[in-house]
Parts: C-alpha cells; sequence; structure tokens
C-alpha cells in the first residue's frame, strides 16, 4: 500500500497543472474586444477592403460609463482602429499591429458595409462571418450609402458606445417598420435558396435640420453664435465651432436590395413598409388617408397586424400570384373635428386604409421588378408548392420575376379609435 | 469468461444510443443536406432505420449462440481459419471506426473552438481518457454513460426548445421535388451511422437478459433516429438546405444562431458538452469491442493486457488516416457508407447468419436421418 501512495498522490498532483487554466490563458485584460466592424470597399486598388472596428476603451468595461462620459474630452468608450487590405482577414490582421492587444470578434454584434462593398459583392464579406470561429452568424449585416466607417465614426447619442447606438435602432425598427433587420445567417440563406434574394437596412447619416429647413440654418447661426460665446468662456476654445456644426444623427430606414450578392438598389422607407407587408413583418405602422367627410384633411391610422397570403396561379403556362391581406389597427389621430366613430365611418375608413396599403404594396413590388430583385421571395415559394413548374421557368427567374403580374386583395379593419370615441368639442 | 461485468439491457440501449448518437448529430446533418437538399428530413429516418436490419440480424445470432460474442460464434458458424478472419475484419472495423471518430472529435474541437492547439492534444487526451474507462470494464462504461445520456439528451432537448423561435418551417419544402434518388443518396449516410450498431453483437453475451437486447437495441435506434431528425428539421428551418450543405458542423453554427433577447445565447457550450461527454463513450465503447476481439480471437485470458497497444494504434491511425478536414469529409460521404454497410453492418452479419442457418438446417437433416436410421 504504501508503495502505492507516492505514486497515486503524484498522479493527483498532475492536473494542477491544467485545471487553473493557466495553460495558454487569455485575460479579459489582454484583449480587444470588437462591438462593430465597418466594411469599406476601395476600388481599384491593391488593397481594396478597408476595415474599421470599433473597440471598448478597457477602462471603461469596469468603470461606470457616466464618470467617462461626463469628464468632458475623452468621453467615448469606444475606440476605432482602421486596417487595409487585399481581403478582410488581411485588413484586420493589418489593423491588429495598431492594437495593443489581441482582437476579439466573438462580441461583434454588427458588421456595416459600405455601398461599394455591397455593389462589389457581399459574397466576400459572408466568407468572413461564416469562416470565422469566433465572427458569430448572428451579425446583424446593415448597408451604409457613402462609406461605412463614417457610420462608426458619428458620435453616440444617449448609449454609452456607437455600437450600442445602433443595435438600439435595430431594436426599434421592430416597431417603425421601415426596416428590417436581418442577421447574416438569414442572408445567407436567402442567398442560397433559388427563387429568393435577399436585403438588409439601411443605415444613413442623417441630414440635419439646417439641411432639411433652410429657415432653420439662419436661427442656428445666430443661436450658435451666442451660446458659443457662452460656452467659450466655461470650457475653452473651439466652443463656437462645435456649435455651429451639426452633431450627425444616424438614421435607420430603408431597405438596400441585392441580386445574388450584388447590391442592385435602395427602398425608401415607405417601400420598405409596403415590402414588409408581404413578409408579416408589419408589427406598427401609420398610414395617412383622406377623411371621408372632410377629404382636405388627413387621418393616421395604425396597422397592428397584418398577414399576407401569397399563393401562385398557373392559368395556361403562365404564372401570377394572389396576394391576400387582412390589415387591423386603430385611429390613431385625425386633424377635422368631424365625428369618425360611426361604424359605417369606421368601415368608410378602413376600405379608404386598404386601398392605401395595396398602393404602397404595389408600389414596393414594382420598385422590386425595376430592380430585378425577389426578395419577397415569389421563386421559393412558387418552388414550394409546385416544384416542377419552378425547375422549368426558375434558370432564368430574375428575367420572370421582372414580368409578373400580381393581384392584390387587401382588407383592413379599423378596431379601436384610442382613448376617445368622437374629438372633444370646440366652442367657436 | 474474460468480461465478468453485467450490464442491464436498458444500460446496453442507452449505450448503443450515445454510441450511435455522439457523431450522427454533428456530422450527418451536412452531408445529407448535401446528397439529398430539401429532402433531407425525410432521408435521415429513412436511412436511420435501416439501423433495425442489423439490430434484427444480430439478435438472431446472439440467441442462436447464447453467451458467445460475434469474434466467438464467427468461429462456430464458418470453422477455425474463416472465423477468425471474419473476427479479425471485425476488430480492424472497431479500431478504424474508433480511430475515425478520435479524428473527428480532434478536427471539430480545433475548427470551432480552439484553433491553436495541436490535433494530437485532443486525440490523446481522449484515447487516454478511453483507456481507461475500457481496463475498468465494460460495467464501468455503462454506469458512465447512464449519467451522460441525461446530460446529451436533456441538453438537446432544451436547444431544441429554445431555438423553436427562429425555426421558419416552410424552408423545409418541396418534399420528393427531385425524385427519390436524391432521398435514397442521403439515407445511406444514417444508415451507415445507424449500422453501427453492430457492436451490440459484441455486448449482447453480457446482458442479465440477453432476449432484451432486441428491445433496447430497437429503441437506441429509434431514439437516435428521433433526434438525428428532429436536428435535421431545426437546422435546415433556420438555414435552409442549400447553406446547410456548405457548413462542416451546422448543429453547431446552429445553437452559435439561438438568440432570445441577447440573453439567452451562446449555447455552444452545451454542444461542447454533448460532444466531448458522447465522444468519450462512443470511442470507449468501439476501443472496448476491439480489445475484447483481439483477446477473443487470440485466446487470451484477459484483455486488459492488449488495451494500451490498441490505444497507440488508434492514436496513430487517427492523426495519418487522413490527412485533412476534407479528406475526412470526403471519407465519411463516399467511402464510409458503402465499405461499413456492405461488410460490417449487413454483409458479415447476413453471411454468418444464414450459414449457421443453412448448417443448423443441414445438421437438424442429418440428426433427422439418423433417428429414421436408428
Amino acid at each position: 500500500m504504501g508503495s502505492r501512495r507516492l505514486p497515486i498522490c503524484l498522479l493527483l498532483l498532475l492536473p494542477l497543472f491544467f485545471l487553473p487554466g493557466c495553460w495558454s490563458q487569455v485575460e479579459i485584460d489582454d484583449l480587444a474586444i470588437v462591438r462593430a466592424i465597418a466594411i469599406d470597399y476601395l476600388p481599384d486598388r491593391r488593397a481594396p477592403f478597408l476595415v474599421t472596428m470599433d473597440v471598448i476603451r478597457p477602462g471603461d468595461i469596469a468603470g461606470g460609463g457616466d464618470a467617462g462620459g461626463g469628464g468632458g474630452g475623452g468621453g467615448s468608450p469606444t475606440r476605432l482602429f482602421t486596417g487595409n487590405g487585399a481581403t478582410i482577414d488581411l485588413a484586420i490582421q493589418q489593423a491588429s499591429f495598431n492594437i495593443s492587444r489581441r482582437i476579439f470578434l466573438s462580441h461583434n454584434e454588427l458588421v456595416l458595409v459600405s455601398e461599394d462593398m455591397a455593389k462589389h459583392g457581399l459574397h466576400s464579406v459572408m466568407d468572413f462571418i461564416m469562416r470565422d470561429n469566433q465572427m458569430r452568424l448572428t451579425n446583424f449585416v446593415l448597408v451604409a450609402p457613402g462609406m461605412a466607417h463614417d457610420i462608426l465614426a458619428a458620435p453616440e447619442r444617449l448609449e454609452t458606445g456607437i455600437a450600442d447606438e445602433i443595435l438600439g435602432l435595430l431594436a426599434q425598427a421592430r416597431t417603425s417598420s421601415e426596416a428590417d433587420p436581418q442577421e447574416a445567417y438569414r442572408m445567407q440563406r436567402q442567398m442560397s435558396t433559388p427563387g429568393q434574394d435577399t436585403h438588409a437596412p439601411v443605415l444613413r447619416i442623417s441630414p440635419h435640420l439646417t439641411e432639411v429647413i433652410p429657415e432653420f440654418r439662419e436661427e442656428m447661426m445666430e443661436q450658435g453664435q451666442d451660446e458659443g460665446s457662452q460656452e467659450s468662456q466655461g470650457q475653452g476654445a473651439g466652443g463656437a465651432e462645435e456649435q455651429v456644426v451639426p452633431q450627425k444623427e444616424l438614421t435607420l430606414a430603408g431597405a438596400a436590395v441585392f441580386c445574388g450578392d450584388v447590391l442592385r438598389g435602395f427602398l425608401d422607407p415607405i417601400e420598405t413598409r409596403g415590402f414588409l407587408l408581404l413578409k408579416n413583418g408589419v408589427k406598427l405602422a401609420a398610414i395617412v388617408v383622406p377623411d371621408p367627410l372632410n377629404p382636405e384633411k388627413k387621418v393616421v391610422l395604425t396597422v397592428s397586424r397584418a398577414q399576407a397570403t401569397i399563393t401562385p396561379v398557373l392559368s395556361g403556362g403562365k404564372v401570377s400570384f394572389s396576394i391576400e391581406v387582412v390589415a387591423e389597427g386603430d385611429l390613431a389621430s385625425q386633424r377635422s373635428e368631424s365625428d369618425l366613430s360611426a361604424p359605417e365611418m369606421l368601415k368608410k375608413l378602413g376600405s379608404a386604409k386598404a386601398a392605401a396599403i395595396k398602393i404602397e404594396i404595389e408600389k414596393a413590388l414594382q420598385k422590386l421588378q425595376e430592380l430585378e430583385s425577389d426578395i419577397v421571395g415569389f421563386g421559393a415559394i412558387l418552388n414550394r408548392s409546385h416544384p416542377q413548374v419552378f425547375r422549368e421557368i426558375g434558370e432564368n427567374w430574375p428575367q420572370v420575376f421582372t414580368q409578373l403580374e400580381f393581384d392584390i386583395h387587401v382588407t383592413a379593419h379599423i378596431r379601436r379609435t384610442g382613448q376617445l370615441s368622437r374629438p372633444a368639442p370646440i366652442n367657436r | 469468461m474474460l468480461e465478468k461485468g453485467k450490464i442491464s439491457p436498458r444500460q446496453a440501449g442507452e449505450l448503443m444510443f450515445i454510441t450511435i448518437m455522439a457523431t450522427v448529430i454533428l456530422f450527418v446533418p451536412a452531408i445529407t443536406s448535401e446528397l439529398a437538399g430539401h429532402d433531407a428530413w425525410i432521408a435521415s429516418p429513412a436511412g436511420s432505420l435501416f439501423g433495425l436490419v442489423t439490430v434484427l440480424l444480430v439478435f438472431i445470432l446472439g440467441i442462436r449462440y447464447p453467451g458467445r460474442t460475434i469474434f466467438q460464434y464467427s468461429e462456430d458458424i464458418l470453422g477455425r481459419f474463416l472465423g477468425k478472419l471474419v473476427a479479425l475484419s471485425f476488430v480492424w472495423f472497431f479500431l478504424h471506426l474508433a480511430a475515425t471518430v478520435v479524428r473527428q472529435f480532434g478536427d471539430f474541437l480545433t475548427t470551432s473552438f480552439l484553433p491553436e492547439t495541436p490535433l494530437s492534444v485532443f486525440n490523446f487526451t481522449l484515447i487516454f481518457l478511453a483507456a481507461i474507462a475500457v481496463l475498468s470494464g465494460l460495467e464501468v462504461i455503462a454506469r458512465m454513460n447512464e449519467f451522460i445520456i441525461l446530460l446529451v439528451v436533456s441538453s438537446l432537448l432544451a436547444i431544441f426548445s429554445l431555438s423553436i423561435s427562429i425555426w421558419e418551417i416552410e424552408n423545409l419544402f418541396p418534399v420528393f421535388a427531385s425524385g427519390i434518388i436524391p432521398i435514397a443518396r442521403g439515407a445511406i449516410v444514417p444508415a451507415a451511422w445507424h449500422g453501427e450498431i453492430v457492436a451490440l453483437a459484441v455486448i449482447m453475451p453480457f446482458l442479465t437478459r440477453p432476449r432484451g437486447a432486441l428491445v433496447s437495441g430497437a429503441a437506441a435506434v429509434l431514439g437516435s433516429t428521433a433526434l438525428l431528425t428532429t436536428a435535421l428539421i431545426a437546422v435546415q428551418s433556420v438555414f435552409g438546405p442549400d447553406f446547410t450543405a456548405s457548413m462542416h458542423f451546422p448543429i453547431h453554427l446552429f445553437v452559435r444562431s439561438i438568440n432570445i433577447g441577447r440573453i439567452l445565447t451562446r449555447f455552444e457550450v452545451v454542444i461542447m458538452i454533448i460532444w466531448v461527454a458522447g465522444v468519450f463513450i462512443k470511442t470507449s465503447v468501439f476501443y472496448y469491442c476491439a480489445a475484447l476481439g483481439i483477446a477473443q480471437v487470440f485466446g487470451l485470458s484477459e484483455y486488459r493486457p492488449v488495451v494500451l497497444s490498441l490505444g497507440l494504434i488508434i492514436a496513430v491511425f487517427s492523426i495519418t488516416l487522413y490527412s485533412d478536414v476534407a479528406e475526412l469529409a470526403h471519407f465519411l460521404r463516399d467511402a464510409w457508407p458503402v465499405y461499413s454497410i456492405s461488410m460490417y453492418s449487413l454483409g458479415l452479419p447476413l453471411l454468418l447468419l444464414s450459414v449457421s442457418l443453412v448448417r443448423g438446417k443441414l445438421s437438424g437433416e442429418a440428426q433427422g436421418k439418423d433417428k429414421q436410421d436408428g
């Protein structure tokens, strides 16, 4: 017994070398945690990929964001690092020369792709997302008109970092129904499926108020100078300029439409909503119709539930699609003082809403046919119900798609009228 | 008797279930999706049920030669020389299988989790662990498996139920769009995997009730079929068949895609648990079968002395048999199904059974003649 005890004790000591996790350990302090990646494509260069990474600043992981944010100057909790190379991997590798830590992509949640990159083809982006063992297929892919780098360089407004800001926008998009965030694996599936094209939400730097409303500009200049002079006393030089140069804001609305992996064009927010109505993706939307009693005034109706059923119709060797939409919602606001609460009025509003929805869908489909991009997946729907037919015409589905005819029927119901049954009377 | 332990039929069924399921769930979805496209989720149950044929063959043989393993009754049936040849080829089958499984284990871990660690670290650790299990005997492996099966099945069910919100069932259709041939081609891969249940022929004599082997073997095949089919439905409804076919380990990427409210996410640890625990049992079972086979063919009084040397052989094979992951995938897709079904899970058992039946009839007739004469 005594002779066996020593070897056993030594054997028990052996796990000490492996179990404490000291072997090739990686501490959090050694990692550059990337939250978002922007990929730009610069054509006609030997190293066309420009990759920008949004890396969390080490000090701000543990410390409260408030303390850093309030401190003025270096308030941003993240830093941008860029690199360029002949492929995305090489660009990241080049960026790593500037980073004092090891790049860690497992917590990356956003991939921003510039318009040029999307026009060149998403394949290299998707390949990077799927092949890299740190990247996740749940990364959201967004298209940025212009440079994707500029989006990450925009300052955050409410959240503690630009990545959180964009993620917040994505979460909100589900309620505005004017953009459709898609994870990478969904996009890849759509690209792989015959008779289906993919799309991605569009994230752009919004035009500042002064550009939209010219009157605003002069007002801002005056105010800016006033406030600037006050500020400069408190904060030091440079305050005036910062006030005049408007802070950038981000807008998530619309859809980038692909054919294969190549960007074909953009849907505007309303067209995107028309498309989402077909995909049952509308959770909340506001539709404007004329007041039945007072046609020059407007009534706003919400769509809180919409169900579309798409069925292929074959007649005489020709394929067309019948689209049935049932929408439900409330009366959200009205500009006239007329009483719209009577059941027949709500019926009228319902049919006006149905007509408006139908027009929205038609416009979206028309645009998609112009762009030759079947992002609704009519081909895939046809393939599911009539695989033989699809096998014959699926070879040149994009051409078939542009010639497709649609038969759209919309029924809409107004269920409630909000807190008011009729407008509160005003004595004149 | 080389093995003194006894296991219950239920334990045997659980052991066979984990043995099949451990690698089927990671490797087969991609291969079947590639071969059968949309119809993979139909091909998989169709192919898997082939395992029942093997169970039946093995069961009848086991009942005809009670208390004897396939290594022993192949000698009883085919005579000394041919019988030993068949028994040795089964030993080779189990060895080859163990080496392939170890290689799959290492390749998955290096691809998906620990890219900087050399393959041999995973392979050698696993074989070392399995060697300890084999030295401890069948009973120990079976009891350990009772714990592991809970871990594996409950985590798999948790994954499937958590992911239901991202399933898009319409991706499974159309069915039978391209006829029966792709289904048949896709079915042969799960069939090969479920044919691995031929290992029951080694374990059957050590059951407390050998007659329970039929039910427990069938249950193992059915259970594994159900899980594989669920996995295929889940993976295809999320990724679609065309995308699934281009992956190495669809179920792993599938689990990484589960994201419920950005809180319930990163479940790939669960896949790691399933994989490591399951493959450990699988390797142990085949390793054990090979060791016992060697001992019985050469008439040793103990199988334990050969365990460590067999481990070395498995370790070397696991590194040298395949030079890269493409070769492994190619072998598993194109060569393995035909080879293993035609030889081991159908061919040889069928040969043994028919020869045994013919000889039984002949000797029965001879006996009858003897009686008439007498």
